[in-house]
């Protein structure tokens, strides 16, 4: 296997051609406006003026040993419709061993010449629609020898077989190195006009496999996520809006030519019939794009469900397991996943995200892409925005308080500003106001059909504005996961992701509807709270414990606090970009005794104490205090002293200070020198607050003054 | 020197090879030769005069490319422009011949593809 030439016409001045022929006034030109869009800046445009032709050779394009054979392949398009016949490729060695025309009525035709001048011929039965972008491939093979009936060819168009020949004599016709003419080569009509790009020439249909652009990154993405849509007018419409709107890859387009018009099908042999067979053989012959994409997208009129064992399956939960036998029930390894995996690691897993996107009219199928593109460009939710869930425990959650979204219960109540209607236990209407990034089905009712209103789901889907929706094709749903959707949602994965962390199983119910690439900007300013035992050193930051909005003034946390140990809750602000500041502004103290009792904050101890004697043998006590985070307010202050004992007496206080103002920093409070022997004393305070006591400041000694002795009575003899 | 240098009479169809590795056209050149033309009745060959003149040339960074023009009897409606890239001067002349020799096969391409075309109607 190997690619033998390839073409992509980018080479100025016909660079990558051996001859360049245009006879009358009919032209092939390089022109940006036939360039394939998805590479390069020019392409081939042939213009036909009467019955001219135009068109560009490259010689020496392979030699065929018996038995071998080659595929050309080429994207296509045709600007206006032709108003007849033209052939516009011919491989030829001798004469024509093998053309391609396009008739008058846009249909492809591959005819091959046999060793007896007759030709042999297959059609694709669609029409080429004017102005899409087709990949064609011819593929020829010649007889394995002079007398073996063996020869054969096959037109594909758009990575599916549109057709075969075979048993053909053509070994001598073949015998040879056979050039090959793109353009208006024969049998041209006036006013034909052809484009054609990326034109590859290789021995298997795997080495001719058209461009497709390198992903951006290593998780799911447009240029990772294969469509399906029937080959339809519908499916190709549909096809164009995801071209167009998702910036799905041409090359990663596989239409169905055996898909029904049925939403649910019989059975899965049915299925694979109409869906995953076509599908497989669409990757087997495009490897490079088999080994990138880890997403599908059913696209609109694709069949979505079928019956096995008596239960409606899913094609979203099948194609989470496509490429391994189909087995009901198969528990999926990314349950409850809250990390994102990136393609290789999905891919690894044999799994593949899949959503689908139907409805009950193309303009309505359409819809979900502009409302996923609507949610996208927000740059966060709207802070008025609801996420509606019937589960209390999970709206008290940490995991919940993450998403920095109000919540509601969804029972017996409208949903008006709704984002997230999780559960719909109680909802008597899906109010058409909010985001509504989704609304999640996880009970008893059956999302048995995308194409008509039938529960919640197909309910918000359609007639209520929503973006997406996952639910259940079977009255017995295995839940749906709301802490790992949400999470993964909250950290950038897209809803394909979030709604496969979602899903118990694979190859089982679970219906998933919706852009696979819609992501939400959950708001990211707020607070973040961390806890740790002991001190401020002793906080764990890396791990949050609860988050709050900004808004938020008070808030209800469940906190696993160690009993009988002092634990410490710092709080971070987080801005909208949710960016962290490394700053903590407020730490609390929890301290709970033995029986898990919260005790009240600790007190600070006063600071810059002084003393000194004053007039009228009053002595003069001075300190400073304040309140720091996490600390309670003091309500009065104790001043001891030693009593020129040199031992505190802290069962006496000397003074105590009782009326603190609530904003005081600076304290300063006059007494009596007290009673000692001594002629200095020592002086300490400490706070007091409903039971609890500071310990004691600085501990400052002041010296009492002595007075003179008074003098002694001068006695003697006064004769 | 206009058609003074190499002239090639009575060239047939099955012997074009004798074309190779002549020398190469001179800028303005115009050189005659003749090829076979099938009627669209098998067994008939018709000889027919193509004249062609070597406009210009132009080095790319990429190839060297001659342009042609050739010009025939009447059987040909207009004049046809040929770009050859790559490949040895020296052959252009064959190489002109082919592709002259090609579109005065038309004729008996197109019928034969249309007789075929009438036995496959399932492509309207």
């Amino acid at each position: 296997m190997s690619l033998l030439h390839y073409i992509d016409n980018e080479v100025p001045a016909f660079g990558e051609w051996d001859a360049v022929v245009q006879a009358g006034s009919s032209t092939i030109v390089q022109s940006t406006d036939a360039a394939f869009p998805e590479r390069g800046a020019v392409g081939l445009r042939t213009t036909v003026v009467g019955t001219d032709r135009a068109y560009v050779t490259r010689n020496d394009v392979a030699t065929l040993s018996p038995g071998e054979g080659y595929h050309v392949g080429f994207w296509l398009r045709v600007p206006v419709a032709p108003p007849l016949e033209m052939f516009f490729i011919i491989s030829r060695i001798a004469l024509n061993d093998f053309f391609i025309k396009l008739s008058n009525y846009g249909k492809l035709r591959l005819q091959l010449r046999d060793d007896a001048g007759s030709y042999h011929s297959t059609s694709y039965s669609q029409a080429i629609d004017t102005g899409r972008w087709v990949y064609v491939v011819a593929n020829i093979v010649r007889a394995s020898s002079p007398t073996a009936n063996d020869g054969r060819g096959e037109l594909f168009v758009d990575g599916l077989s549109a057709g075969s020949v075979s048993g053909l004599d053509n070994y001598d016709t073949l015998d040879g190195t056979s050039y090959i003419r793109i353009g208006a080569s024969s049998g041209v009509s006036d006013g034909f006009t052809c484009d054609f790009d990326e034109i590859k020439i290789g021995t298997s249909l795997a080495d001719v496999e058209p461009f497709s652009p390198e992903p951006n990154g290593d998780y799911v993405e447009a240029r990772r996520t294969v469509v399906l849509v029937p080959d339809s007018s519908d499916g190709r419409e549909f096809a164009d809006y995801c071209i167009s709107e998702l910036q799905t890859p041409r090359s990663l387009i596989c239409y169905l030519p055996n898909a029904s018009s049925s939403e649910s099908l019989a059975d899965y042999a049915t299925f694979q019939s109409q869906v995953e067979n076509d599908l497989t053989s669409f990757l087997n012959g495009r490897p490079v794009i088999e080994a990138r994409a880890c997403a599908f997208l059913i696209g609109y009129g694709t069949p979505g469900f079928f019956t096995s064992s008596g239960k409606l399956h899913s094609a979203t939960s099948r194609l989470n397991h496509f490429g391994t036998a189909f087995s009901s029930g198969t528990a999926n390894p990314f349950y409850q996943t809250t990390t994102r995996k990136t393609a290789s690691e999905i891919r690894a897993e044999n799994l593949w995200l899949a959503t689908r996107i139907d409805a009950d009219t193309l303009a309505n199928a359409k819809a979900l892409i502009d409302r996923a593109a609507t949610i996208e460009t927000l740059s966060a939710l709207p802070d008025t925005d609801i996420l509606y869930s019937d589960d209390a425990d999970y709206r008290a959650s940490v995991d919940c308080q993450k998403l920095r979204i109000a919540t509601a219960a969804s029972g017996d109540m409208l949903t008006p500003n709704a984002a997230f209607v999780l559960g719909v236990t109680g909802i008597t209407d899906l109010d058409a106001s909010g985001s509504r990034v989704t609304v999640v089905d996880d009970g008893e009712n059956d999302t048995a059909t995308l194409r008509s209103v039938s529960d919640w789901v197909t309910y918000g889907l359609l007639a209520a504005g929503y973006a997406s929706g996952a639910g259940f094709a079977n009255s017995s749903p295995t839940g749906f996961d709301k802490t790992a959707f949400c999470e993964l949602l909250r950290v950038g994965a897209t809803f394909a992701e979030a709604a496969l962390a979602a899903v118990e199983k694979v190859d089982h119910t679970s219906v998933v509807a919706g852009s696979p690439l819609m992501t939400v900007a959950f708001l990211l300013a707020g607070y973040n709270f961390y806890l740790g035992t002991g001190g401020v050193e002793d906080i764990d930051w890396n791990n949050p414990v609860a988050y709050a909005k900004p808004e938020d003034e008070s808030m209800e946390l469940h906190l696993p606090l160690e009993s009988g140990l002092r634990n410490v809750l710092g709080l971070r602000k987080v801005s909208s970009a949710g960016v962290e500041e490394r700053n903590t502004h407020v730490v609390i103290h929890l301290e709970t005794d033995t029986e898990d009792a919260l005790l009240p904050a600790p007190l600070a101890r006063p600071f810059d104490t002084s003393a000194e004697i004053v007039p009228d043998a009053h002595i003069r006590v001075g300190f400073s205090y304040e309140t720091p985070a996490g600390h309670s307010q003091p309500a009065g202050f104790e001043v001891f002293s030693d009593s020129g004992s040199g031992i505190l007496d802290l069962q006496t206080p000397i003074y105590v200070v009782s009326d603190v103002p609530p904003s005081a920093d600076d304290v300063e409070v006059t007494f009596p020198i007290p009673q000692t022997p001594s002629n200095t004393i020592r002086i300490a305070v400490r706070a007091i607050a409903n039971g609890q006591t500071s310990s004691l400041g600085k501990v400052v000694s002041v010296k009492i003054p002595t007075s003179p002795a008074v003098p002694a009575f001068l006695q003697g003899d006064q004769s | 020197m206009n058609g003074s240098k190499a002239q090639l009479q009575n060239q047939n169809l099955s012997d074009l090879g004798d074309l190779r590795g002549k020398k190469p056209f001179a800028r303005d050149e115009r050189r005659r030769f003749v090829v076979s033309s099938p009627e669209p009745v098998a067994g008939k060959n018709r000889q027919t005069a193509v004249a062609a003149t070597l406009e210009r040339t132009r080095r790319f960074p990429t190839h060297a490319a001659r342009f042609f023009e050739l010009t025939t009897d009447s059987r040909l409606p207009a004049t046809i422009r040929v770009q050859l890239n790559h490949g040895e001067p020296g052959d252009d002349e064959k190489r002109l011949a082919e592709i002259a020799e090609d579109f005065l096969q038309k004729n008996s391409f197109n019928a034969e593809i249309a007789e075929h075309a009438e036995k496959n109607l399932d492509d309207v």
